[in-house]
């Protein structure tokens, strides 16, 4: 008996495809990713800040820790600084430009631990039987009893200061929304049928995990742990702010805008820069996650 | 492609290729935040049948009187609680048969819901060739040509669909990449659970016959679960009727159509809709809804809804009883001497 659709694929869908490689999802992902003008402006955008941070050596006019009593809180455009200089005479390009590199450093290093614990963990604890979940839902429950800066400076506090610890601070108050989305995410997929379907092929589990569940738990995942970035990003200088993180005289963005704010009055524009640099770094971040949320959601057009 | 089928086929014809003894599964009811419940939904309760090999036999029922379990019992996507599941002479995880693993190496299944039972995350070539790359260590190159040749048997064309997903695709299609799947591990049994029923009659057509074609081609045996009674008597050799856990009735398509023995079978076929203006359907036998299979009737499970109802009926449970010819009911009045005061008073009409 004819077949109806077939006699019209030809005409509906053209052939895009004769004999290409096989593709998978996440090359498909990836086109779709270079084929969005807004992600990649801000992908270039952010790696400008990321680079400027690496070579900061070559891209600060000056050194960053060496003020001068003679050239306090110059405005933007003074000749030789800028971007103006701090309230000790030290050029504001020079720390941003320094600051870069602890601020990105505190930005992204307990997100990418917190979702390497904390999606493990999600995914044990959605996959696992009752007992396993249980385990692991009321544990991450416990950290939902404080406010995520509050829990943030108590481990600072018990622990002290110092970047390293408030990373691991930080680490921990990410880790249980992480687990939580991981596991919200893991449960929805394990039920539905193709999961099943690969389990009626007589697949190993593990095959299942990384095959059928992994990709579609990763993009969710991914998108939320790019938008803690910024987070990040905002609560490492908070911490910063309240002599936790950095200490003086190193330059980090969230220490310098605590030390400018008492030349708010004096030079506005100066003590609103480093405010800005961590402003326009987490909007990267949240827009790369917006679009990696669109490419990975294949159904959407691209 | 030819299968051959000796190479598998370790019983001979005259063994049936599947035997399913007394299956149950009784699931936990869901019970307050307090204190587990203690009650159990019964939603397979004690099932029996044999496929033969080649045949298709048809599943029907209600919704919610166990198929779609039964269906999964049988893959062990969910443990039975008792019964035995015997594949070609080879009990299921019984000592000396075969591993679960194996079993699921030779019956697949296809599912209602096409677009949930694909994963939306793949290419379809990755979806075919998931189960033989993963379960029988195929190399991926070979898989994704394999998957081609399937693509093909299923009447799409490879170089169209291969590098589409699954949300790109019809209904009907998306069915086609379902049986493509479920041939890809070379099974010799399908289980189609509701595999046709959520697509429009054209495409159903399409699909059954498909179906039909492959049977033939490769020379599989089908379990076909349906709630649609037109189409498991156009598809199926044998018919089994289900109610609320347990089957009722058994036989062969013809004598099932033709001599519903079993009241509830015999109110089935009444509610099917006639294509003949003058053989009006009358009202149906069934009213209401099935019972709560968490606290099933005592006794036939049918009871409730029965209009030959007696006292016999609450006290005893009727057993599966071949009234003639491999036709089998579970009625009290097919049985001289039940107790039921119509019993062997109406005759299945075999001679």
């Amino acid at each position: 008996m004819a077949d109806v659709s077939t006699i019209l694929q030809p005409i509906i869908l053209p052939d895009t495809s004769a004999g290409a490689e096989p593709r998978s999802y996440w090359s498909t992902v990836g086109e779709r990713l270079v084929h969005d003008r807004i992600t990649l402006a801000v992908g270039a955008m952010l790696l400008c800040v990321i680079l400027l941070a690496i070579f900061a050596p070559w891209a600060a006019t000056h050194d960053p820790l060496q003020g001068s009593v003679l050239r306090r809180l110059k405005p933007v455009g003074t000749p030789g600084f800028f971007l103006g200089t701090d309230e000790i005479g030290r050029d504001i390009w020079s720390r941003l430009v320094y600051g870069g590199r602890l601020s990105l450093i505190c930005g992204v290093t307990p997100v990418a631990l917190a979702t390497l614990i904390g999606g493990t963990l999600g995914l044990v604890a959605g996959i696992g039987g009752r007992v396993v979940n249980m385990a692991i839902m009321r544990v991450v429950d416990v950290f939902y009893a404080f406010p995520s800066v509050l829990l943030a400076i108590a481990i600072c506090g018990v622990i002290g200061a110092g970047i390293g610890n408030t990373m691991l601070s930080l680490m921990i108050v990410f880790t249980p929304p992480i687990v939580r989305v991981t596991e919200s995410l893991t449960a929805q997929v394990k039920n539905r049928d193709f999961v099943e379907a690969a389990r009626a092929s007589a697949a190993p589990l593990h095959a299942i995990i990384r095959h059928q569940i992994l990709p579609n738990v990763l993009g969710g995942m991914l998108v939320y742990a790019t938008s803690l970035v910024g987070i990040s990003i905002i609560l490492s200088a908070g911490l910063s702010f309240l002599g936790l993180g950095v200490t003086p005289p190193n330059p980090e963005w969230g220490l310098m805008l605590n030390a400018l704010r008492q030349a708010i009055f004096v030079n506005p524009i100066v003590a609103a820069l480093p405010g800005l640099a961590i402003v326009l770094t987490s909007l990267c971040f949240n827009l790369l996650s917006d679009g990696l949320r669109s490419a990975m959601d294949i159904k959407l057009p691209s | 492609m030819n299968v051959p089928l000796s190479s598998d086929d370790r019983g001979g014809t005259a063994q049936p290729l599947l035997i399913v003894r007394d299956l149950k599964k009784h699931f936990p009811a869901k019970g307050s935040f307090w204190r587990l419940s203690r009650d159990k939904v019964q939603a397979v309760d004690g099932v029996s049948f044999s496929v033969a090999k080649g045949q298709t036999v048809g599943v029907v029922g209600e919704s919610g009187c166990g198929k779609s379990t039964t269906a999964r019992l049988l893959l062990h996507l969910i443990e039975p609680d008792a019964g035995e599941v015997i594949f070609d002479g080879e009990g299921v995880g019984a000592p000396g048969g075969i591993g679960v693993r194996d079993l699921r190496l030779q019956m697949q299944m296809v599912f209602q819901d096409s677009y949930s039972s694909l994963n939306p995350r793949a290419t379809i070539a990755d979806i075919i060739a998931f189960g033989p790359r993963m379960a029988k260590r195929v190399p991926s190159r070979q898989a994704h040509d394999r998957a081609g040749g399937l693509l093909e048997q299923v009447g799409l064309q490879p170089s169209l669909f291969a590098r589409r997903y699954p949300h790109e695709l019809s209904g009907g299609q998306r069915q086609r990449i379902n049986i493509a799947r479920a041939l890809a591990l070379e099974p010799r049994m399908l289980i189609l659970d509701e595999a046709v029923s959520a697509l429009d009659k054209s495409v159903e057509a399409q699909i059954l016959n498909l179906l039909a074609d492959l049977r033939r081609d490769l020379g599989l045996t089908y379990l076909f679960i349906s709630h649609d009674l037109n189409v498991v008597r156009h598809v199926s050799d044998r018919v089994v009727v289900m109610y609320l856990g347990r089957i009722v009735e058994a036989g062969d398509v013809g004598a099932i159509f033709r001599r519903p023995s079993h009241p509830y079978t015999q109110a089935l076929l009444r509610a099917m809709p006639s294509m003949d203006p003058d053989r009006r359907t009358e009202a149906s036998l069934l009213t209401g809804d099935p019972p709560n299979p968490i606290n099933p009737p005592s006794g036939c499970r049918f009871r409730t809804r029965c209009a030959f109802a007696e006292e016999v009926c609450a006290r005893v449970s009727p057993a599966l009883d071949d009234i003639a010819g491999g036709h089998q009911v579970a009625c009290h009045m097919m049985v001289p001497g039940s107790g039921h005061s119509r019993a062997g008073t109406i005759c299945a009409g075999h001679d």
